[in-house]
């Protein structure tokens, strides 16, 4: 599966950068090239985002049975692991797509404009929002003995992680710290690609490129303001 | 640290569901001691001492560079 999603992500970022590539070196109407990328990148997107779906869904059923059969051929440590990974799994699957399903919509309207696949984008930002919901309340399911919020009660984060003990609390700071890391350096590299993609295509991304600043300047200051010693 | 946690457990035929329940900590908590991956809070390492009827020096095992 992992294997089959990187050459697909592999196939589609080397079919845009060679076609984008050639229509630069052939100065045709980059404008006009880049709407046909939107185009096909957003479909690629929905058939990513059912595939999604479909694979949290089958993986959410499998987990809720396998939880209701006490004649499981597994040990309790085997299953224990086996649903955190499932969960963690779901989790992802449906996070994604509901990324993927704003990114989609937001070029089916912008460049794209074809209103039946704004309408199919519409239905799966729904439908990844309501996967969403339901992925957070699989953790009551999985672990019906510890004493977890609900999804949508008041304060559900700061509850969640007060509900968290220190082993899983030292995985979670562990975890953050490198995609913490991974995102700040990534948030900078997009920057300089607006700043390239800005001065090729002659469409002013100034507005991003500011959006992402402040967004890493907070990031930081946060991250100072917590760590603070106090 | 070396730890004799998955020792203890065997010895007294608890599985890590069983012990993370008793230790009222999660089982993922009780992997990652076990792999020596994370030193617990003296807390923790207080209930492992009462549940397997040990001294915490007899399960949790430091070096003498690290003392």
């Amino acid at each position: 599966m992992k294997t089959i999603l990187k050459m697909l992500l592999y196939a589609v970022i080397g079919f845009a950068a060679g076609y984008l590539t050639l229509e630069l070196l052939y100065g045709r109407n980059i404008g006009g090239t880049l709407d046909v990328v939107y185009f096909w990148l957003s479909i690629v997107m929905i058939i990513i985002i059912i595939g999604l779906l479909l694979y949290a869904f089958i993986r959410r059923r499998n987990l809720i049975s396998l939880t209701k059969d006490k004649n499981r051929n597994m040990t309790d440590d085997e299953f224990d692991a086996y649903s955190y990974n499932s969960f963690n799994v779901i989790t992802v699957m449906t996070s994604v797509s509901l990324i993927l399903s704003f990114m989609s919509l937001a070029i089916q309207t912008m460049a794209a404009e074809n209103p039946w696949l704004i309408v199919l984008t519409v239905i799966l930002v729904f439908i990844s929002l309501y996967m969403s919901i339901r992925a957070s309340a699989l953790i009551n399911i999985v672990y019906p003995d510890r004493n977890l919020p609900e999804p949508g009660e008041k304060k559900y984060n700061q509850k969640l992680l007060a509900a968290t003990d220190e082993g899983e609390l030292f995985v979670m700071a562990k975890a953050l710290y490198t995609s913490g890391a991974l995102t700040s350096a990534l948030l900078f590299f997009a920057m300089i690609l607006m700043i390239f993609y800005s001065i090729i295509t002659e469409e002013s991304q100034i507005f991003s490129i500011i959006l992402l600043g402040l967004i890493m300047i907070i990031n930081q200051l946060k991250y100072s303001y917590e760590i603070r010693e106090k | 640290m070396k730890t004799r946690l998955r020792e203890l457990r065997a010895r007294d035929s608890l599985n890590q569901t069983q012990l993370a329940k008793l230790a009222k900590v999660s089982r993922q908590t009780i992997s990652l001691i076990e792999r020596e991956e994370y030193i617990p809070s003296l807390l923790i390492a207080k209930r492992m001492a009462n549940i397997f009827n040990e001294p915490i020096e007899n399960i949790f095992i430091f070096d003498e560079e690290e003392l």
